[in-house]
């Protein structure tokens, strides 16, 4: 009898997360782009989303940028966290912003790739890379097409032309579980996640005659980037290409039926807990 | 990609039947005396009608001209009592100079000499496996230094190919008095010497103008000069301009594919597309080199001032990650640091030259005598089509003084005794100006090398004794102390620069060298036909300011230094010793009594090097940098030891000479060297490849016409720490016919006749297109391809 309930119980319990599971989440999400330039730093969005598995949906995407032309030369440690050991600058993106016509579809599902790309924005609007010549002004096919030019160039002054605009794409798979995602691409060889090889930054933030660090244009007009060369014919300004993804459950946000049935699997373990206590 | 070139064994093959051709003939000429003294006989009877009728002497050789001949002769009488001093005559410059406007590439054809590929006019030379700086380059005497950290100054620049009217080339085992510093032998490039008038002539005036155009990459150029002279002043003047858009390959299908070349039609802003078969960042223009000379001549003495001028607007480097070209800060930009903007009109390399020489005969000897000053200003910046939204003004000033004075003593009918002492001081700065919205370039100026100095004295002593007709020996030792420091470094910003700018800075900058030259030589002449040299040398040479001060390891500025065009980045090393060669070389030349009909010479040599400066991979720039085998990496200068050997071999034949016909005559050339780093068993960088040039060359009257094969092995042989990329083998087929008479000389020429298409072995890495600035921007793998077929036309007129 006592054995029978422990089953259920945790069988209980298993299905009611599994339930769970199959329904909306918040993930963290740790995104790298390798930028062999300025090693030890690396290009790295930390951040979270929300996600459902059914949809495919990412929503909520918001995080932090680093800046790798920062700083010192130290590295980021995961273990310390941001600024634990690492003095790089990041910068804030919070504006996941809604689709607009197909050339401003910033998160979409890509069934090919497995997965959905989804895209978050330091400004209210998407408007990065200039569109002098054409061009979205944000993609980063569009980016490496302008070889990574502000928006507004040829105009001067530069800091007030640029919009200091700055995003990360990121790659979320239709197989996430609770038990997270890793990815990896190897840009040398182009073998890996071919969805996180869609994966993009881009950086166009300015303090001019700051006299500290000011890392997001890179050499006059151009800003920093990283794309695969293998999808967009190009790497990023500074060399950077996708390299790693990592993403956790943070927490898991069940639906009300698959509460009920992981309650009563709870209960039928504790009940079963206690009568193993009681029979002691 | 499809390279239509000579296979590798085809070309090896003919490479070797030609060895064998020559090894032959030299056999057959040096045990077959009677045979030859017959042919020559035989020669000389089919030669006497034609001697009129041969092309004469270039008019200005022949006027009535008292050329300063005891003085020269004495001069140089050590220099020319050694074959392996190969000069290249008047004659020989002038049939190349439809070819090229690269003084440099003036060497190409010379037995060991080689040319690393840069600017359009900046080659930079190479003998016997030993380039640039480790060779001791000269233009009239002056030792001059180059300030770039691209070395986009090859000394060679600053003299036009229209103005060389002599180059000596002294391999390995260099005399000591031509010169220390340097590790593989003296170039001394030679513009005309004075003229005067004769005796019981008022004046001599001369002029002469000239044209040039070159099909490929449309180049084209005009030079102007004349001399007014009296028995004792000579007034010259002599300006060359020149200019050339992007040069072309064959064919297309060498670039690697995608949207780094950034130049997609209709999305590049403006920046002009570079058509697929073309080299971005080839083209140069508004070269224009002035030289002003004054001589005066009193009885047995010669003084000279040289007054020279060489400017450039821009010159692109497709294998550097910058160009020459001028940048401004933009005038209507209020941001600080201000936005720039590239100025094609704008000279962006001035380069000043004040030489003062005394020549003078005495009955103990005789004195040389010369000081010179050179001012260098150099600003680099990149040429719109690699990436037009991207810039990096970069500036760089440098001072020489420099000078010698030199004794040569009669001691006896036997003995000459050379005493003598040289000396360089040189100021240069290396800086690179903030630029608006450089995160990585914002925003102080950027102290590459901070008041780098380098000076240098030199002491000689040189004894040259001819025991008897068959013995003459030469034996020389110097002394150098090489003096170098430079102030402290600084980023563009406290962030990423500091810390190694921190490291640079708490260490001490002054260097002192010591160093012992040393040569021997000798010269054992058999009989009118057979002359034998063997020589030994210890050459030192200390290290380049840019090999020893630049101090970051922040990729971009890594990149920007770099002198072999091999697309990676260098990080210099204080504690570098001086680099000291031991070279043993030996030569046999055989020929007939008067070297008209036919002539073997063979030189065999072999250089060890200590403290060889090479280059190890960035130990603090990622696992990656430390291990990659298909990419660009940063390195860092460091001494390891060094082998290279070799064997040049030349030949030529008089085929026949007819009445009618005129003659032939077959002409061979073939170069081998070997190179390797000892340290660690990798091959040394840029290493010629086994290559030969033939020719048969058809004389009547003024008329010369040649046909030349060109045949290089495959480079197989790469240095794994640079990542060096090998190239295929390859042919190609040359023509040019040139007529000469007492006021002009018309050249014509096809090169690469079959429009073949090959990568240069010493071309380096294709990085003239897309952003330049970073490891990854421009796709690794790609070598500099060489041109296309080249119809070239040049006239020049004297009067
Ligand atoms: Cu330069």
């Amino acid at each position: 009898m006592k054995k029978t309930l422990l089953v259920s119980g945790v069988l209980a319990l298993i299905a009611g997360i599994q339930t769970a599971q199959a329904a909306v989440g918040t993930y963290n999400i740790t995104t790298t782009w390798y930028e062999p330039d300025t090693q030890p730093r690396d290009s790295i969005f930390i951040g979270s989303f929300t996600f459902d598995d059914v949809t495919h949906s990412v929503t909520n995407l918001q995080g932090l940028l680093s800046e790798s032309m920062s700083g010192d030369q130290v590295a980021y440690n995961p273990a310390t966290g941001i600024n634990g050991t690492d003095n790089m600058n990041w910068v804030s993106l919070t504006n996941q912003l809604a689709n607009g016509d197909a050339t401003h579809t910033y998160t979409w599902h890509d069934a090919t790739l497995g997965g959905t790309l989804a895209t978050v924005f330091k400004n209210t609007n998407s408007l990065t890379f200039t569109t002098l010549t054409g061009g979205d002004g944000w993609s980063p096919q569009a980016g490496v097409d302008v070889g990574g030019v502000y928006a507004g160039y040829p105009k001067k002054p530069q800091a007030t032309v640029n919009p200091q605009n700055a995003y990360a794409m990121i790659f979320v798979p239709d197989n996430l579980t609770a038990a997270g995602s890793t990815l990896s691409w190897d840009e040398a060889t182009g073998s890996g996640s071919l969805g996180l090889a869609h994966t993009a930054y881009a950086d166009f933030l300015e303090l001019v005659g700051s006299g500290g660090y000011d890392a997001g244009g890179m050499m006059g007009a151009v800003g920093m980037t990283a794309t695969s060369a293998w999808v967009y014919g190009a790497v990023g300004t500074m060399s950077g290409v996708p390299f790693s993804q990592v993403i956790t459950a943070a927490a898991v946000v069940p639906e009300p039926e698959s509460y009920a049935l992981m309650l009563a699997g709870l209960g039928l373990l504790g009940l079963a807990s206690r009568r193993q206590r009681k029979s002691c | 990609m499809n390279i239509p070139v000579l296979s590798t064994t085809r070309s090896r093959k003919l490479l070797a039947k030609s060895v064998a051709t020559l090894l032959a003939l030299a056999a057959f000429e040096a045990s077959a005396q009677e045979i030859k003294i017959t042919d020559q006989k035989t020669a000389d009877s089919l030669q006497t009608p034609e001697i009129e009728t041969q092309p004469s002497q270039p008019e200005s050789e022949i006027t009535n001209v008292l050329a300063l001949d005891p003085i020269d002769i004495k001069a140089s009488r050590i220099k020319d009592s050694f074959s392996e001093t190969s000069n290249l005559s008047k004659q020989d410059i002038a049939a190349k100079r439809s070819k090229t406007s690269d003084t440099t590439e003036l060497l190409q054809g010379v037995p060991g000499a080689s040319v690393y590929s840069a600017g359009g006019i900046s080659g930079l030379p190479v003998m016997h496996g030993l380039a640039d700086d480790r060779l001791h380059v000269q233009v009239d005497g002056m030792s001059l230094m180059q300030a770039c950290p691209n070395h986009m100054n090859s000394v060679l620049s600053y003299i036009a190919p229209t103005s060389v009217d002599k180059i000596e080339v002294s391999a390995g085992i260099s005399p000591v008095s031509l010169g220390g510093d340097n590790l593989g032998g003296t170039i001394d490039v030679k513009s005309k010497a004075p003229e005067f008038a004769k005796d019981g002539e008022k004046f001599l005036v001369k002029g002469d103008a000239g044209y040039f155009h070159r099909s490929n990459g449309n180049a084209r150029g005009k030079n102007f000069g004349f001399t007014l002279a009296g028995e004792y002043v000579n007034l010259t003047y002599a300006e060359t301009s020149s200019e050339s858009d992007n040069y072309w390959a064959a064919t297309g299908g060498w670039k690697k594919p995608g949207a780094w070349k950034a130049n997609k039609v209709g999305v590049s802003l403006g920046a002009p597309v570079v058509a697929e078969r073309d080299v971005g960042a080839s083209e140069y223009g508004g070269a224009l080199n002035r030289d002003l000379g004054l001589s005066f001549r009193f009885s047995e003495h010669l003084f000279r001032i040289n007054l020279s001028r060489q400017q450039l607007d821009y010159e692109g480097f497709p294998n550097q990650r910058m160009d020459m070209i001028a940048s401004i800060p933009n005038p209507t930009d209020t941001d600080f640091p201000p936005s720039y903007i590239v100025d094609r009109s704008k000279p962006s390399n001035v380069n000043t030259l004040v030489n003062f020489s005394y020549k003078g005969q005495y009955d103990w000897g005789s004195l040389d005598a010369r000081v010179f000053h050179q001012d260098l200003r150099h600003h680099m910046d990149m040429i719109q089509e690699r990436n037009y939204g991207m810039y990096m003004p970069m500036d760089t000033k440098a001072t020489t003084v420099g000078g010698m004075l030199k004794a040569s003593i009669d001691l006896s009918e036997r003995d000459t005794l050379k005493l003598g002492s040289d000396f360089q001081s040189y100021r240069m700065g290396d800086w690179w100006p903030p630029i608006a919205g450089g995160g990585s370039m914002c925003c102080n100026d950027f102290w590459n090398i901070r008041d780098g100095k380098r000076d240098r004295v030199g002491l000689f002593a040189e004894w040259e004794a001819r025991w008897n007709p068959k013995w003459l020996t030469i034996a020389g030792i110097r002394n150098d102390v090489v003096r170098m420091d430079a102030g402290p470094a600084q980023g563009y910003s406290n962030s990423s620069y500091k810390k190694d700018a921190d490291i640079f800075n708490a260490q001490k900058h002054l260097r002192i060298d010591h160093n012992v030259d040393w040569t021997m030589l000798t010269r054992y002449t058999h009989d009118a036909n057979q002359t034998y040299e063997a020589g030994f040398a210890r050459k030192t040479r200390s290290p380049n300011v840019h090999e020893r001060f630049p101090w970051s390891t922040f990729a971009m500025a890594a990149l920007m230094n770099n002198f072999v065009g091999d697309g990676n980045g260098y990080v210099g090393n204080l504690d570098l010793k001086p680099e000291v060669a031991h070279t043993f070389s030996g030569t046999i030349d055989w020929h007939d009594a008067d070297k008209e009909i036919w002539g073997v010479k063979a030189t065999g040599y072999v250089t060890i090097v200590d403290n060889f400066i090479d280059a190890q991979r960035c130990i603090t720039c990622g696992a990656t940098n430390k291990k990659t085998k298909n990419a660009y990496v940063i390195l860092q200068y460091i001494n390891h030891s060094a082998q290279l050997y070799g064997v040049d071999l030349s030949g030529h034949r008089l085929l026949g000479r007819f009445d009618d016909f005129g003659s032939f005559t077959g002409n061979g050339v073939i170069n081998y060297v070997m190179g390797k780093n000892t340290t660690t068993g990798d091959n040394l960088y840029h290493i010629m490849p086994l290559n030969g040039r033939f020719s048969l060359a058809h004389r009547l009257g003024g008329w010369t016409t040649t046909a030349e094969i060109q045949t290089v092995a495959a480079k197989t042989h790469v240095s794994q720490v640079r990542n060096e990329v090998p190239t295929p083998g390859y042919s190609l087929l040359n023509l040019s016919s040139s007529y000469e008479f007492k006021y002009a000389r018309l050249d014509v020429g096809v090169d690469n006749v079959l429009n073949k298409f090959y990568l240069l072995p010493l071309g380096g890495a294709y990085v003239g297109q897309g952003n330049s600035m970073t490891t990854g921007g421009v796709p690794y793998g790609m070598v500099l391809p060489g041109r296309g077929r080249s119809i070239n036309v040049a006239v020049n007129v004297r009067f």
